[in-house]
């Protein structure tokens, strides 16, 4: 990007959603201006089995929306972050299913966050789908060098999102 | 007959026929005759007997039963053919079912793809006016009109004017994409710019369909309206690579921009006079 007029980044908050009973209707829009949690809606698998879990990774707090709000349609829990470094922290103490992650970030691009997740033992083999405005060949290129197991180009398109992170996740 | 044989395979002068042949001959025919005699009596003996008798019954029996059964294996089959003429008319009906199940499949099918591209519209209506509506500080909004753009629009060239009120010029306040490709600022009236400012309409570059024709320079030219007047604008210039025309959802988020983000930007001014009264 570039941008010439610097607009400061957005604070890094944690901020966890309440159970799905206890949300208002006005809770249902998430709110992923900074990093958190959103649950989607209700599993219909059985109780034993644990609840999928996706990561969603932009410093663009309007990506972040909007992915979260496509992603809330899948019956999984959403955790987001505003970095790559904060993604890779965040995976190396929590288990995902799932990584949708922006390439161009501040602190840690994309990539780098890719490499780390691939040298983690826990998360070597976590499916991580990249989300950019780049779409030149040598991007794709790179992108699959650092190790993300997919690749979607903004504007993102809803149903190739949720196709591909359904066929990731299994649902 | 032999004699007649004997006459003809060979020639009376060369026969001698002696008369102990004769009787030789007699007699081996006697001897035949009495085991013809005697096995007539025999087969006349068993015909009128007990077993003859029970076994024709036995047949008999065996003949009427095998009609019964021919007669129900004639009704069954009139039945099995009843039968198949009623399978047959409902399997018509069935694949007529089908063909109805089928089209309606279509029809749902063509309705959820209708209404996922609703949703996705919709979605990013709700997430371009709620991001432009959640901040008063201007940075932030301008930042959100840029993610707006980026994200949602798909351009990475772009800027944001603003014109003061009474003035006749529209000044860049931010813009993303290489310097020097839009004016730093923009004469009411004057250009293609210029006149969307003027008239307020928003005005959509229509794209080349041929592959591999130029993308228009400017693709979109956005009036930023509040209470009827014009107070700044959004131009936006090339569209990214995998991005090859604007759609129709688009035409809706240029009028979220056009109304929001100039709401959103006076409020940002309103916000800072009442803080900077507030502080003095």
């Amino acid at each position: 990007m570039n941008a010439v007029k610097k607009v400061p980044s957005l604070r890094s908050m944690r901020r966890v959603a309440p159970a799905p009973d206890e949300r208002s209707a006005r809770d249902t829009i998430p709110d992923a201006t900074r990093s958190g949690r959103v649950t989607g809606q209700r599993a219909t698998l059985p109780q034993i089995e644990r609840r999928k879990r996706i990561l969603v990774v932009d410093d663009s707090a309007t990506a972040l929306m909007l992915q979260t709000m496509i992603l809330s349609s899948l019956p999984c829990e959403i955790v987001t972050a505003v970095d790559g470094a904060e993604a890779v922290e965040l995976a190396s103490r929590e288990s995902f299913d799932l990584v949708v992650m922006d390439m161009i970030m501040p602190k840690m691009d994309g990539l780098e966050a890719c490499r780390r997740l691939r040298d983690a033992s826990n998360t070597k083999s976590l499916p991580i789908i990249l989300v950019t405005t780049r779409a030149e060949p040598h991007d794709v290129r790179a992108g699959y060098e650092n190790g993300c197991t997919d690749y979607v180009t903004k504007p993102v398109d809803r149903t190739e999102l949720l196709t591909k992170a359904r066929s990731y996740l299994g649902a | 007959m032999p004699k007649t044989r004997t006459a003809v395979k060979t020639p009376p002068k060369k026969v001698a026929v002696t008369a102990a042949s004769l009787r030789l001959e007699n007699r081996a025919l006697k001897r035949t005759v009495r085991a013809l005699q005697d096995e007539n009596k025999r087969l006349r003996a068993t015909r009128g007997s007990e077993a003859s008798r029970s076994a024709l019954t036995k047949l008999r029996d065996d003949v009427r039963v095998l009609q019964e059964r021919n007669g129900e294996l004639e009704k069954r089959t009139s039945t099995l053919l009843r039968s198949l003429a009623r399978a047959r008319e409902d399997g018509s009906a069935l694949r007529e079912r089908v063909d109805g199940v089928e089209r309606e499949y279509q029809r749902v099918s063509q309705q959820y793809v209708e209404s996922e591209q609703t949703t996705a519209f919709l979605s990013n209506l709700c997430v371009a006016s709620l991001r432009l509506h959640e901040s008063l500080e201007r940075e932030q909004v301008l930042r959100a009109i840029h993610e707006i753009i980026a994200n949602l629009i798909g351009s990475e060239e772009f800027a944001v004017y603003e014109c003061a009120r009474g003035s006749s010029e529209l000044e860049r306040v931010s813009f993303m994409g290489p310097r020097g490709v839009l004016p730093e600022s923009i004469r009411v009236g004057e250009g293609l710019a210029g006149q969307c400012a003027a008239t307020g309409e928003i005005y959509v570059a229509s794209m080349p369909t041929e592959r591999g024709a130029s993308a228009p320079a400017i693709s979109a030219c956005i009036p930023l309206r509040l209470d009827g007047r014009v107070t700044g604008l959004v131009l936006i210039g090339k569209l990214l690579r995998q991005k090859p025309a604007l759609r129709p959802g688009d035409r809706e988020m240029f009028r979220v921009l056009a109304s929001s983000a100039a709401s959103a930007l006076y409020c940002t001014g309103l916000h800072a006079r009442v803080g900077a009264i507030g502080e003095a």
